[in-house]
C-alpha cells in the first residue's frame, strides 16, 4: 500500500464517529495531565495506559496517539505560561516563551505554539507515512542476529550519549535489562528470580516500573523541594492572535523546525531535545538580536522540532519495532498491552491498526488545534492547582493505575519501590530512560540472542560476518571512539598552546 | 573550606561513591544469583546465561562507576539533597504510599484512598484539616468513579465492605 492509499484508509478508520471521540478525549486528556507542573509527556502517556486498555483496540490507540501529542503541548503550555518546563524540550520553548508571556504576548505565544506543534506533526507524520513503509519492507529481511545487534548497538550509542557517564549509563541499562529476568523466561519457560511469589512470574511490568521511575520520583523530588514556579503570566483571549509580523516570523521558523525535527528524531538518543536545541541555535543564528528576549519564533520553531521529532521517532519504532526514547518505549508498551507489536509485520499483516494510527495522530494534531484556542482560559486554571492537591491526586492516581493493568497489589509497590529509585538516579544523575529502554527491549534483546545462537550452532560469529551487523559495529566503533581520536589528531597537530606561541 | 568541612558535609560528598559501591555489592549479588540457572551451550543456551551477561555487564560498570568516583572525590558536592522539613514529607509520601498497598485489600480503595490522600495533601502544605478532608474524600470518590464505574476496573472493595 502506497503512502496516500495507506493515509485515505487509515482516515477511514479514524474518521469513525467512536475514534473521532477518543481521538477528541485523547487530546484533552493528554494537553489536561501534561499541563501540570512536573509530569512530563513519559509519565503521563503511562498514567493513562491503564484507562486506554478497556477501549477497542483501533479506539484505544487512536486514543493513545492523540494523549501522545497532547501531553507535549500540555507541556509547553505550562512551560510558556509558568515557566516550569517538566521535560527537556520544553526547556528551551520555555526560554522565549516565557518571556513574550510576561511582556504580555502569552495568548500568542500559546497560538504559534500550537500552530508549530500542528505543522510540526503534520509534516512529521507524512515523513513517518513515507519512510516507515520502505524501512519496514527492508526490515522485513531481518533476521535474529540482524534484531540483536541493531538493538545492542542502538542502546550502546544511547548509554554513551545521553549520559553524563558511560559507565552510569551502562548500569542504568543494565538495571533495566536485568528487571527483565523476572519471571517466566521465554525460551524454556522456567521461572528466574521469582523467589516463589505468583505475581512475579509475569515480571517486572513496564508500565508500573515507569511511574514509578518517573512519576512517583517526580512526586518525591517535589515533595524534598517544591516548584518555585515563575509568576504566572497574564493572558487574555484579545491577543490570542498574534499580529501580521509575528505570523510572518513563526510560520518559516516552523516550517524549517519541523523539517529539523523530523530528521533529528530518526536518530537514537534523546532526539526531542536535540531537535528543540537544534532549532533554537538555528533561528538565533538567523535572528541574533530578538532570540532570546520573548520572540515568537524561538517558540514556533522548537516547538515544530519537538513534534517533527515525536514523528521521526515513531519511523523506527514503527519501521523495525525498536523505540529509542522514553516516550516511545511506554507508547511500545501500551501498543504491547492492546496486542499489537509493532515491527515490520505490523505495516504488513496490520495494515488497518498502522495506518488508522498514523491517521489517528493527524486527527489528534487537528483536534489539538481546533480544542487549544477556546479552552486557553481552562488550561490556564488548571496550572492555579495548588501542589498540594496536585501532588495527593497523582500520587494515589499511579496507585490505582498501577492496580488495574492486572488487578495486582505487586504492581502497586513496583511503583513504590522504583520511585525509590528513580529519585535517587536522579539524584546521583543516572539516566532513567535507559532503565525503562533497557526493560522494554529486554525481552526481544534474549529472544534474538538466544535464536541467533541456535541458528548458527553456538557460533558468536553470526553477530558479525552479515552486512548489516558489520555496518552497525562499525558505526557503534566510530561513535565510541571517535570523540578520542579526533582529539589525538587534534592535540598533535594543533597542541593547545600552539596558538599562544609560548613554549611549555 | 576545609577549615570548616565537618563530617556529614564528608559524607555528602561521598555519597555517589558509597552508591556505586552499594551497585556493586548488588550487581555482584545478582551474579551469585545467576548459578541458581542452568548456562546451557553456546548451540542451546539455558536459562542462566543471558541474566549472567547482564549481571556481568552490571558487575563492570558499576566497578567503572566506583573509580570514576574515587577520581572525582568531591563529586557529591553539587548534589542538592533535601533538608530537614523535605525529608519529613518524604517519608509522609513514602508510609502514606505503603500504607495505601497495605490496608487497600482490607478497607478498600474509597477509605485507604482517602487516608493516603488526607497525608499526602496535609505533608505538601495544606494547613486546613477540613479542606484536606474535602479534597481526599474528592479524590477517592472521584478515581472509584473513573476506575471502577466508567472504565470497569474491579477496584478492591475491602472485606469490611463486602
Amino acid at each position: 500500500m502506497n503512502p496516500v492509499a495507506g493515509l485515505m484508509y487509515g482516515f477511514g478508520i479514524a474518521l469513525t464517529p467512536d475514534n473521532v471521540v477518543a481521538a477528541l478525549s485523547g487530546a484533552l486528556l493528554g494537553t489536561a495531565v501534561g499541563i501540570l507542573p512536573g509530569l512530563g509527556p513519559t509519565v503521563v502517556l503511562a498514567l493513562l495506559l491503564g484507562p486506554t486498555m478497556r477501549m477497542k483496540t483501533e479506539a484505544g490507540l487512536i486514543m493513545l496517539g492523540a494523549i501522545y501529542y497532547g501531553t507535549q503541548y500540555g507541556d509547553s503550555m505550562s512551560a510558556i505560561l509558568m515557566n516550569v518546563p517538566s521535560e527537556a524540550p520544553s526547556v528551551v520553548i520555555a526560554i522565549d516563551g516565557y518571556k513574550a508571556a510576561r511582556r504580555g504576548r502569552a495568548g500568542a505565544a500559546l497560538s504559534v505554539a500550537a500552530m508549530g506543534s500542528f505543522l510540526g506533526a503534520s509534516i512529521g507524520l507524512v515523513g513517518l507515512a513515507v519512510l516507515a513503509g520502505p524501512l519496514s519492507q527492508a526490515a522485513l529481511a531481518f533476521g535474529p542476529p540482524e534484531y540483536f545487534v541493531i538493538t545492542v548497538v542502538g542502546l550502546l550509542v544511547l548509554s554513551k550519549i545521553s549520559s553524563t557517564s558511560p559507565w552510569r549509563g551502562l548500569t542504568a541499562l543494565g538495571l533495566g535489562l536485568a528487571l527483565t529476568t523476572i519471571g517466566i523466561e521465554s525460551i524454556t519457560g522456567r521461572p528466574r528470580f521469582t523467589f516463589g511469589v505468583t505475581d512475579l512470574m509475569e515480571g517486572v511490568d513496564v508500565v508500573p516500573a515507569v511511574m514509578g521511575l518517573i512519576g512517583m520520583a517526580e512526586m518525591i523530588h517535589m515533595a524534598a523541594k517544591p516548584i518555585m514556579a515563575g509568576e504566572m503570566a497574564k493572558f487574555s483571549y484579545r491577543e490570542i492572535f498574534p499580529t501580521f509580523a509575528e505570523w510572518k516570523e513563526a510560520v518559516p521558523a516552523s516550517l524549517r523546525g519541523s523539517v529539523l525535527g523530523f530528521f533529528c528524531g530518526l536518530l537514537p538518543g534523546p532526539t526531542m531535545t536535540l531537535a528543540t536545541f537544534a532549532s533554537y541555535r538555528l533561528e538565533r543564528l538567523l535572528s541574533p538580536h530578538t532570540v532570546g528576549k520573548g520572540a515568537l519564533r524561538a517558540v514556533a520553531g522548537p516547538k515544530a522540532a519537538d513534534d517533527g521529532a515525536i514523528s521521526g521517532t515513531l519511523v523506527p519504532l514503527m519501521g523495525l519495532g525498536i523505540p529509542f526514547t522514553s516516550v516511545t518505549a511506554v507508547l511500545f508498551a501500551g501498543l504491547l498491552l492492546h496486542g499489537v507489536t509493532p515491527g515490520p509485520l505490523l505495516i504488513v499483516q496490520r495494515p488497518d491498526l498502522f495506518w488508522g494510527l498514523v491517521a489517528a495522530m493527524y486527527v489528534g494534531n487537528v483536534a489539538l488545534l481546533i480544542l487549544n484556542f477556546p479552552l486557553v482560559g481552562m488550561w490556564v486554571s488548571v496550572l492555579k492547582i495548588p501542589q498540594s492537591v496536585l501532588s495527593a491526586m497523582l500520587v494515589v492516581l499511579m496507585l490505582i493505575g498501577a492496580y488495574s493493568l492486572r488487578s495486582s497489589v505487586l504492581d502497586m509497590a513496583v511503583v513504590i519501590i522504583m520511585g525509590a529509585v528513580g529519585y535517587a538516579m536522579k539524584q546521583l544523575d543516572y539516566e532513567r530512560t535507559l532503565v525503562i529502554l533497557g526493560l522494554v527491549l529486554g525481552p526481544m534483546l534474549e529472544t534474538a540472542f538466544a535464536r541467533s545462537l541456535e541458528m548458527s550452532g553456538g557460533d558468536l560469529n553470526i553477530f558479525i560476518e552479515r552486512r548489516i551487523p558489520q555496518v552497525l559495529w562499525t558505526i557503534l566503533v566510530a561513535i565510541m571512539i571517535g570523540p578520542y581520536v579526533l582529539r589525538m589528531f587534534k592535540n598533535t597537530f594543533w597542541p593547545p598552546n600552539a596558538h599562544q606561541g609560548g613554549s611549555s | 573550606v576545609a577549615g570548616t568541612d565537618d563530617g556529614l558535609g564528608a559524607m555528602k560528598r561521598r555519597i555517589p561513591l558509597l552508591a556505586s559501591a552499594i551497585a556493586f555489592a548488588l550487581a555482584v549479588l545478582f551474579l551469585f544469583g545467576t548459578r541458581e540457572y542452568r548456562l546451557g551451550t553456546l548451540a542451546r543456551p539455558g536459562p542462566g546465561l543471558y541474566p549472567f551477561l547482564i549481571a556481568v555487564l552490571l558487575v563492570m560498570s558499576t566497578a567503572g562507576s566506583i573509580v570514576e568516583a574515587l577520581r572525582a572525590k568531591s563529586s557529591g558536592a553539587a548534589i542538592e539533597w533535601p533538608d530537614g522539613a523535605g525529608w519529613l514529607r518524604i517519608a509522609t509520601i513514602m508510609i502514606a504510599t505503603v500504607g495505601y498497598i497495605m490496608l487497600v485489600s482490607t478497607l478498600g480503595d474509597l477509605v485507604s484512598g482517602i487516608v493516603a490522600t488526607l497525608m499526602v495533601t496535609r505533608a505538601m502544605g495544606m494547613s486546613s484539616w477540613a479542606r484536606a478532608g474535602l479534597l481526599a474524600v474528592a479524590t477517592a470518590i472521584g478515581l472509584h468513579v473513573l476506575f471502577s464505574v466508567v472504565l470497569g476496573v474491579p477496584l478492591p472493595h475491602g472485606v469490611l465492605f463486602g
